[in-house]
C-alpha cells in the first residue's frame, strides 16, 4: 500500500502540481535547495512538524519555481502497524498547522499567491485532513442508509443531494483507486494492481491518524512523532535467522 | 549544418500542422453552410429533436433535472449538447457535431508521421470527410454519431500506440476514451470481450523470453513458476488498467439508475431516457422495410457485405499491411464484433459507427503502426479505391432503410437539384400550435414520447409532463389542472410507449369531462378540456 501510495503521489500527483504551476508541499526525503535561497525564505520552522510542506508554500508565495528531478529516491516502506499510525499522525498534523498558519489570513495569503494558487493550497493542503476527518462518519451515514432503511437520513437530505453524494462517493472513490492502479503500472509493480482496490480501507487507518493528530494539534502541537526506521531490516534479518 | 536541418524539420512540421488546421477549418464551414441550409429546410434528426426536448425539459421548474440531466443517455453527447440547447438555441447540438467532426479530421490527419505520398494520403481523408455520406451525416445531424467515431478513433490509436511502443501514458488515455466511447455508444463495452485474446498475446509477446516462436514462449511460461507468476501478474494488471475504469464507470452508473429509479437497466429501457425502446425494429416493421427497400434491407442484414461496400479502403489497408499481425488481429477483432452485434441485438440492424470504425481503424492502424511499404501503385490505388469508397457510401445511404439516414440523403441530392427539398414534418404543426398557446394555459403531454414536439416549440405556456408531480392528478382530473392535452393517434407507432393513450382517456371520459378535438394527423391528437 506504502508503495501505491508513493507511486501515485511522486509520479502523478506532484508532477501534476508542478506540470500546472501549483504550489508544491515538498516531500520530505530529497530536496535540494540553494542555500541563499533557503535562508530568504526563512529557513525550516522549527515548529512545524511538516516543515518541508511549509517551506514550499513560502516558496511559491515568493515567486519561485520548485521544479521535479526525473529521478526515484528509495524509502522504506513503514510496515508496522502502530509506527505508520505515529508517523501518519505527524503528517496530518503538519498539514493541519501549515493550513493554520497561511490561513490566519486569506486576504494576505491570496494576495501573496493569486487564486489559482489559493484554490490550491486549499484544495491539496487544508481538505486533505478534513477529508480523512470525515471520511468514517460518511460511510458510517452510507452504511445506515442502506442498511437500516435511515428514514431520518432521507429526510434531512434531498434527493438531489441523496444523488450527488452518492455519485461522488462511487466515482470518487474509483478514480482514486483507479489512479493508483495507473501509477504501479507506471513503475511495472504487476503484482501490486489488485491491492489499490484496498485502498478504501488503507483510507480508514488514515482517519485514525488524523482524529489522534487532531488530539495532538489541540493538546500538544509541537511534539514531533517519531517514527521507528529499519524495521524491514530487522524483519529480514530476523527471517533468515 | 545540424541546427539548419533541425530548422527545416520544425519548418516541415509546423507547415503540416498548418495544413491540418487549415483543412479542420475549411471542413467545419463546410459542414456549417450544409447544415445551415438542411436546417432551414426544416430537416432535423430523430436524435438531434430527442436531445433538444430533453434540454428544453431542463428549463421546466417542477421536473426533476438530476433525472433528465443524470440518466438521459448517450450520456457524454447530451451533456455535450445540452449546454447549446438550454438557450433554445435549435442549431446547438449541430453545431457541436460539426465542431467534434472537424475535430476527428483534425486528430486523423494530425496523428500520421511524416512518410512517403503524405500529402496524396492528406487529399484523399480530406475528400472522405467531404463527400462521404458517413462523414457528411456525423457532421449535421447533431446525433451523437460524431463522439462514437472521434472517441473510438482516440481509443484504438491510443491501444495501437501502446500495442507498438509500451508506454503507460497511452494505455492510461486508451482506457479514458473507451469510457467516453462507452457512454457514447454503449453497444461497445463488447468490444472488451474481444479485445481479451489481443491483451493475452501481447503480455506473451512482451514478457523477455529468448525463443521466437510465440508457442515456444508460452509452454515456456506455463511451465516456469517464475514466469508463470509474472505473466499472470501483467495480463491482470493490463487488463485491469485498460478496461477497470470503462467498466467500473458503467457499473457505477447502474447503480445510480438502481438506486434513483429502481431499475439498473432504466437508462436503456425506458424510453424516457433513451431513443432505443422506440426505435427497435418490430417484426411488423421489418416486413414493412423488406417491401419498400428490398436492396437495402438484405445489405443491412449482410454485416460484412455492407462494410465492405460502405468501407472497402480499410480492406485495402489490411491486405498491404498483412505482414503486420497486429493489423489482421483488429480488423479480426472488429468484423467479429459487427458480426456479434447483427446477432445479439437481432431486433435492430447494425449502426453505422460500426461500419465507421473500420475506415477510422485503417488510419489508425496507418499513423501508429506505420510500417506499411508504399509503392507508387499503391499510391495511386489508395485515390482510386477512395474514390470508390465515397460512391458505394452514396449508393449505400440513397438505398438505406434508416428514415433519418434518408432524409439528409434526400436533402443533399435536393441541394443540386433546381426544385429543392422541402421536409414535410407533421410534428411541426403541432409545435406551431402549442407555441401558439397563451402563458396562462397549461398542457398535458407525455415527454417519453413527444419529445420532437417540445423540441421543435418555443412555448411560454406551462407543460404537465410524466416527470411532474402532478402528472398523476392531472390525468384523473384534468378539468381542474389542465386546459389541453396531447396523445398519441389510436394505432399510432408511439401509442404503446405513451402513458397517456385513448385508454386514459377512456377513464377521463368516465368523469364526465368534455374534450373536443382540436388537431390531428397521423400520430397526434390534441384535445381541449372545456370547463
Amino acid at each position: 500500500m506504502f508503495t501505491l501510495e508513493y507511486s501515485y503521489w511522486f509520479d502523478y500527483m506532484l508532477p501534476g502540481l508542478e506540470r500546472m504551476s501549483l504550489p508544491i508541499p515538498l516531500g520530505g526525503t530529497s530536496n535540494h535547495f540553494v542555500t541563499e535561497k533557503l535562508r530568504e525564505l526563512g529557513k525550516w520552522d522549527p515548529f512545524n512538524v511538516t516543515e518541508d510542506a511549509d517551506l514550499g508554500i513560502r516558496a511559491f508565495a515568493k515567486g519561485y519555481k520548485v521544479a521535479l528531478l526525473n529521478s526515484t529516491t528509495y524509502e522504506e516502506a513503514n510496515n508496522e502497524y502502530f509506527n505508520w499510525i505515529r508517523q501518519r499522525s505527524r503528517w496530518i498534523k503538519g498539514y493541519m498547522q501549515t493550513y493554520l498558519v497561511h490561513m490566519r489570513n486569506p486576504f494576505k495569503l491570496i494576495k501573496k499567491v493569486g487564486f489559482k494558487g489559493f484554490f490550491a493550497f486549499n484544495f491539496f493542503i487544508g481538505a486533505i485532513p478534513v477529508t480523512f476527518i470525515a471520511y468514517p462518519i460518511l460511510i458510517c451515514l452510507f452504511i445506515i442508509y442502506l442498511f437500516f432503511d435511515g428514514a431520518s437520513i432521507k429526510e434531512i437530505f434531498p434527493p438531489w443531494v441523496m444523488y450527488i453524494s452518492l455519485f461522488n462517493f462511487f466515482a470518487g472513490n474509483m478514480l482514486i483507486v483507479y489512479i493508483n492502479m495507473v501509477a504501479v503500472f507506471k513503475r511495472r509493480y504487476y503484482g501490486l494492481i489488485l491491492l489499490a482496490t484496498l485502498n478504501p480501507v488503507y483510507w480508514l487507518l488514515h482517519s485514525i491518524s488524523a482524529y489522534k493528530a487532531l488530539w495532538q494539534l489541540i493538546y500538544n502541537p509541537f511534539y514531533w512523532e517519531k517514527t521507528v526506521h529499519g524495521l524491514t531490516k530487522i524483519g529480514f534479518k530476523e527471517k533468515n535467522v | 549544418m545540424v541546427s539548419k536541418k533541425k530548422m527545416s524539420d520544425s519548418n516541415k512540421i509546423n507547415k503540416r500542422f498548418s495544413l491540418e488546421l487549415k483543412g479542420a477549418v475549411l471542413l467545419f464551414l463546410y459542414y456549417l453552410a450544409i447544415a445551415l441550409v438542411v436546417f432551414s429546410k426544416g430537416i432535423l434528426s430523430s436524435e438531434c429533436l430527442f436531445f433538444l426536448g430533453k434540454a428544453s425539459l431542463l428549463q421546466i421548474p417542477e421536473l426533476d433535472k438530476i433525472k433528465i440531466f443524470g440518466l438521459t443517455f448517450p450520456q457524454v453527447p447530451f451533456i455535450l449538447t445540452s449546454f447549446t440547447a438550454l438557450f433554445k438555441f435549435r442549431f446547438g447540438p449541430i453545431l457541436v457535431s460539426i465542431l467534434g467532426t472537424s475535430i476527428l479530421f483534425y486528430k486523423v490527419t494530425t496523428a500520421l508521421k511524416p512518410r512517403r505520398f503524405y500529402s496524396k494520403l492528406y487529399y484523399c481523408i480530406l475528400a472522405t470527410f467531404l463527400l462521404h455520406p458517413l462523414f457528411v451525416f456525423s457532421a449535421i445531424s447533431g446525433t451523437s454519431l460524431y463522439a462514437s467515431l472521434l472517441f473510438f478513433y482516440l481509443f484504438i490509436y491510443n491501444l495501437l500506440k501502446f500495442l507498438k511502443t509500451s508506454a503507460t501514458y497511452n494505455v492510461f488515455v486508451a482506457s479514458l476514451y473507451f469510457s467516453l466511447l462507452v457512454f457514447s455508444c454503449h453497444k461497445f463495452i463488447w468490444l472488451i470481450l474481444l479485445l481479451v485474446p489481443i491483451i493475452f498475446l501481447f503480455t506473451v509477446e512482451t514478457l523477455p523470453i529468448a525463443k521466437d516462436s510465440f508457442f515456444n514462449k508460452l509452454i515456456i511460461i506455463f511451465n516456469t513458476v517464475s514466469l508463470r507468476r509474472r505473466f499472470a501478474n501483467k495480463l491482470l494488471a493490463l487488463n485491469m488498467v485498460l478496461f477497470a475504469l470503462p467498466l467500473g464507470l458503467m457499473v457505477i452508473y447502474r447503480l445510480l439508475n438502481e438506486f434513483y429509479t429502481g431499475s439498473s437497466n432504466y437508462y436503456l429501457d425506458h424510453s424516457f431516457e433513451n431513443l432505443f425502446p422506440i426505435f427497435q425494429f418490430n417484426d411488423a416493421k421489418l416486413s414493412y422495410f423488406k417491401q419498400l427497400y428490398p436492396i437495402g434491407f438484405y445489405l443491412n442484414h449482410y454485416t460484412l457485405l455492407k462494410t465492405f461496400i460502405i468501407a472497402p479502403l480499410p480492406f485495402f489497408y489490411l491486405y498491404i499491411s498483412r505482414n503486420v499481425f497486429l493489423s489482421v488481429l483488429i480488423f479480426g477483432v472488429l468484423i467479429c464484433l459487427v458480426e456479434f452485434l447483427s446477432i445479439r441485438y437481432s431486433e435492430s440492424f447494425v449502426a453505422i459507427q460500426f461500419i465507421a470504425v473500420f475506415i477510422l481503424t485503417g488510419w489508425a492502424l496507418l499513423s501508429a503502426i506505420g510500417t506499411y511499404n508504399y509503392s507508387n501503385f499503391y499510391s495511386n490505388a489508395l485515390v482510386v479505391i477512395t474514390v470508390l469508397q465515397i460512391m458505394t457510401g452514396v449508393f449505400s445511404f440513397v438505398s438505406g432503410t434508416i428514415a433519418d439516414d434518408k432524409n439528409y440523403i434526400n436533402a443533399l441530392v435536393s441541394l443540386c437539384t433546381p426544385e429543392g427539398y422541402q421536409q414535410k414534418d407533421d410534428d411541426l404543426v403541432f409545435a406551431k400550435f402549442v407555441s401558439r398557446l397563451p402563458t396562462n394555459e397549461v398542457l398535458l403531454a407525455d415527454d417519453d414520447v413527444a419529445y420532437r414536439i417540445f423540441a421543435m416549440t418555443e412555448s411560454k405556456c406551462r407543460v404537465i409532463t410524466q416527470q411532474s408531480a402532478l402528472f398523476t392528478d392531472a390525468c384523473t382530473d384534468p378539468k381542474q389542472y389542465v386546459n389541453y392535452i396531447l396523445i398519441p393517434q389510436k394505432g399510432s407507432v408511439l401509442e404503446k410507449y405513451s402513458k397517456l393513450n385513448h385508454y386514459s382517456l377512456l377513464s377521463v371520459n368516465a368523469r364526465q369531462v368534455n374534450l373536443s378535438e382540436v388537431l390531428s394527423n397521423k400520430d397526434w391528437v390534441m384535445f381541449k378540456v372545456i370547463k
